[in-house]
């Protein structure tokens, strides 16, 4: 006899690993090509959800249509931020990248909280409350959506990166620039492209989080540390390894939430994140720590 | 195909590697490059191929200025270097390394597949490996997966940086048979740095003597190779 509640905790934890999902998996596009560890990619998601909900303010638009409208922006925003802030410092190393990603990540929520104040503002959707009931437990369609949409992005992009020849020349990239170079690859145009498709992903995650979620200055912070968590834990560059620590994650806090209490849940995730990375650094799925 | 080098300097801060250099390599021709660790022979290839910035001279191919354009521009124009050190990508399989070396041709999808039989006549054992990780083969087996990438995209002048280095002298003796192919049924341009000079030499039209930054002899193989001086710079018996 399954337990109702062990399995709405489940599957709350299933859902709640959507939303690391969506993050960690664009993350993961940016840290597997460029190498940068993008400290400011929660604020893709926050500057998204907010450009999702001024266009439903304003016009009326729903929050999932305006996906539509969301990949213009997206891959103008992207652009505009490779080509104007990062692009030079690629080949700075780590420090530098720290700096400006953490500065701008605190520059977009300075604004934010400017333009937009620190309140928080939410998405009244018809469908917010819609619920499948399967034997006693419920799944929220919004919910739902998210998940898919976690599940979706990573499926794509291992096929991006597996089958295509640009995708192959992302994945050459990231284990030898000079060899690529030498191969004809341009390089600068693969950062841009990694990086304007890890911002994509992200930003569209925004959509589907509006549905249901909080929008807020802070939104991004939140999140961002927990999808950080993730693609470490799942083994830097693996998009598998992304997808099973979200769903890991979001359901270890969610079991844990119901059983002991959400403080504790905590402590235990990050025991034992702690351990894996004390015996295998590399994560779940990640390839050996190269030098 | 006409690679002429006039006066190409390459300075790094107080550094001098390269110094008032002056070389050519025709059509279907082999030209080495001889000279001791350090002579600035790798610096020349990658001058070549733009991974270096050159601080004066020429690079002339087929008469057109090249220094100045990016890497991925040269290799479109023809241009490919088998770098000193191999550099195959380690975590694709030997098909995509090969794919990748394709990289230029790679909207000309029968040209590609033309190629990929090409490389896998001169390599046959390299038919078995195709889905092996590039990163899992043996020396020898990495450093003709580089030769047959670099081929991939049909160079029209073909740079190959101490391809022997490494390698076990049975080994070696494949690679410069590859070379010899590559020369007498190919037809292939080539500008070819080795330690290995008796190998070298053997399959040059030409070579250069490179020490300390500049070229301080030019000439056939045969004469190289009875020059006393040839043995005093590069310390080795030949
Ligand atoms: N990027 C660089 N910066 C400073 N010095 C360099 C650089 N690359 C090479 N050198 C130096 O230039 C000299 C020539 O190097 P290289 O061209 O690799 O020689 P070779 O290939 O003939 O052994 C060496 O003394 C090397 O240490
Ligand atoms: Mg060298």
């Amino acid at each position: 006899m399954v337990d109702v509640n062990l399995a709405q905790a489940i599957v709350n934890g299933l859902m709640l690993g959507g939303i690391y999902m969506a993050l960690a998996v664009g993350l993961n596009v940016i840290f597997g090509v460029v190498k940068i560890v993008n400290f400011a990619q929660g604020e893709f998601l926050m500057l998204s959800m907010y450009s999702v909900y001024w266009l439903y303010a304003l016009i009326y638009l729903d929050p999932i249509l305006s996906i539509v409208l969301n990949i213009p922006i997206s891959i103008f925003v992207g652009w505009v931020t490779f080509k104007y802030l990062v692009k030079d410092v690629v080949e700075k190393g780590d420090y530098v990248h720290i700096a400006l990603t953490l500065g701008v990540s605190f520059m977009f929520i300075g604004l934010a909280q400017i333009f937009w104040k620190p309140i928080y503002r939410g998405i009244p959707t018809e469908y917010a409350t819609w619920a499948i009931s399967l034997g006693g437990v419920n799944i929220g369609v919004t919910q739902l959506l998210i998940l898919l949409y976690g599940l979706f992005s990573a499926i794509i992009l291992s096929i991006f990166f597996r089958w295509t020849d640009t995708g192959r020349a992302m994945r050459a990239v990231s284990q030898d620039v000079m060899a690529s170079m030498l191969m004809g690859v341009n390089i600068t145009k693969m950062y841009t492209l990694a990086w304007i498709i890890g911002i994509l992903v992200t930003s569209l995650a925004g959509n589907f989080l509006a549905t249901f979620y909080y929008i807020h200055p802070n939104v991004g912070q939140d999140i961002f540390l927990y999808a950080w968590f993730v693609v470490v834990f799942g083994g830097l560059g693996s998009h598998i390894g992304a997808v099973i620590g979200s769903i890991i994650l979001g359901i270890v806090q969610s079991v844990a939430t119901m059983y002991i209490s959400a403080d504790l849940s905590l402590v235990i995730v990050f025991l034992v994140f702690i351990l894996l990375l004390l015996f295998r650094p590399e994560g779940l799925l990640g390839r050996e720590v190269r030098k | 195909m006409k690679l002429e080098i006039r006066n190409l300097s390459v300075e790094i801060g107080e550094l001098t590697l390269l110094k008032d250099i002056n070389l050519t390599v025709s059509e279907g021709e082999v030209v080495g490059v001889v000279g001791p660790n350090g002579a600035g022979k790798s610096t020349l290839l990658k001058a070549i191929m733009g991974l270096i910035n050159v601080s004066s001279g020429e690079i002339m191919y087929n008469d057109k200025k090249i220094n100045g354009l990016p890497t991925y521009e040269r290799v479109e124009l023809g241009l490919a270097l088998v770098p000193e050190g191999r550099h195959i990508f380690p975590n694709l399989t030997v098909r995509e390394n090969l794919l990748l070396g394709a990289y230029v041709i790679r909207k000309d999808k029968k040209k590609v597949e033309e190629r990929i039989e090409f490389v896998l006549d001169l390599f046959p054992w390299m038919r078995e490996r195709l889905n092996q990780l590039g990163g899992n083969l043996s020396g020898g087996q990495q450093q003709m997966l580089a030769i047959a990438r670099a081929l991939m995209s049909n160079p029209k002048l073909l740079l190959l940086d101490e391809p022997s280095a490494g390698l076990a002298p049975i080994i070696v003796s494949d690679v410069y048979k590859v070379i010899s192919t590559l020369k007498n049924e190919v037809g292939i341009s080539m500008l070819l740095v080795d330690q290995n000079v008796k190998k070298t030499l053997e399959v040059s039209d030409r070579a250069y003597v490179l020490e300390r930054g500049r070229l301080v002899l030019e000439g056939r193989p045969e004469e190289l190779y009875k020059e006393d001086i040839v043995r005093a710079y590069m310390g080795v018996k030949v």
